[in-house]
């Protein structure tokens, strides 16, 4: 990956997610990715904290854009990995670190969230 | 000349015009500043606001480029302004004091941006909240036009109030070429 689509992805992403446009934000993922994450747990008491698809992972973004009408992602630092990028932003949860894994489509097929909870 | 290198002319003329503006303005009383003259602002002190409203929605945009995270980080934080007529400052030397600010911090970010950031594509929702997507380089042309723009309005506004702010063309920056 380069460093301009890294940094395309990570502008695009919270621009869309700061918009609390679902349709946007999905449209970054593959149909069937997988999402995980610590407050998956804490939110749906799935324990453990992975969702699979754009309609379940969609619902649980959902309500957490209802939970949080405030919602807004600062955007503190981009990393690049070779098929991966990580981004390092203030959101809700406050200090968030997430890796994206994108697959052959080009879409994130694998996402994991970590925050200091 | 590079895009950056014009870009970096820009946002110097915009520091120097704006010092003659803002120091041509300083001999009107703070009536006539506020005076509503029949410009699309209404005065010479709500074009003024209004320059710095668009520089600040703009430059917030701008600011969530990854490349800028840290050249306007001060500039994100400031307040999103409620409407483009928004009087941010009621008073000239308090938002002369804010303009001098915002056009080093100008002058800051465009000497930090590469080539190739200019040519980045920017997500973003204007004010009516539809979203775009555009080259950064064709917004950061935007965002001095504007500038232009609007300070030719005052410009006027001024000259109209008797008094000249003086020079105002972007030639007199250019510098001379030595090598041809």
């Amino acid at each position: 990956m380069e460093k301009h689509q890294a940094q395309q992805f990570a502008q695009e992403w919270v621009s869309a997610w700061n918009a609390h446009d679902l349709d946007k934000i999905l449209s970054h993922y593959e149909e069937e990715f997988e999402m995980s994450s610590p407050a998956i747990t804490k939110l749906t008491g799935e324990s453990s904290g992975v969702l699979r698809g754009k309609d379940a992972v969609g619902e649980y973004w959902s309500g957490a854009l209802e939970k949080y009408p405030d919602l807004e992602f600062n955007l503190l630092h981009v990393l690049r990995g070779a098929n991966s990028v990580t981004l390092v932003y203030e959101g809700v949860l406050g200090l968030s670190a997430e890796v994206f894994h994108f697959g052959s489509s080009g879409k994130v097929a694998r996402a994991f969230a970590h925050y200091d909870l | 000349m590079s895009l950056k290198g014009h870009f970096e002319l820009l946002s110097n003329y915009n520091q120097w015009m704006n010092s003659k503006v803002y120091e041509a303005a300083a001999h009107l009383t703070a009536i006539d500043l506020a005076k509503d003259r029949g410009a699309f602002f209404s005065s010479i002190l709500g074009t003024l606001n209004h320059i710095v409203v668009g520089d600040t929605i703009w430059l917030k945009r701008f600011a969530t480029h990854p490349s800028c995270l840290n050249s306007l980080r001060e500039v994100a934080d400031l307040r999103n302004p409620t409407s483009l007529d928004e009087l941010v400052f009621e008073d000239l030397g308090s938002l002369s004091e804010h303009r001098i600010w915002l056009d080093r911090e100008i002058i800051k970010w465009i000497s930090e941006l590469s080539e190739s950031d200019l040519d980045f594509v920017l997500s973003y929702h204007n004010t009516k909240g539809i979203p775009a997507k555009k080259r950064y380089s064709s917004l950061v042309l935007h965002f001095f036009n504007h500038q232009t723009h609007h300070r030719g309005q005052v410009s006027t506004l001024l000259s109209q109030a008797g008094v000249d702010i003086g020079v105002t063309d972007l030639l007199t920056q250019i510098p001379e070429e030595t090598h041809v």
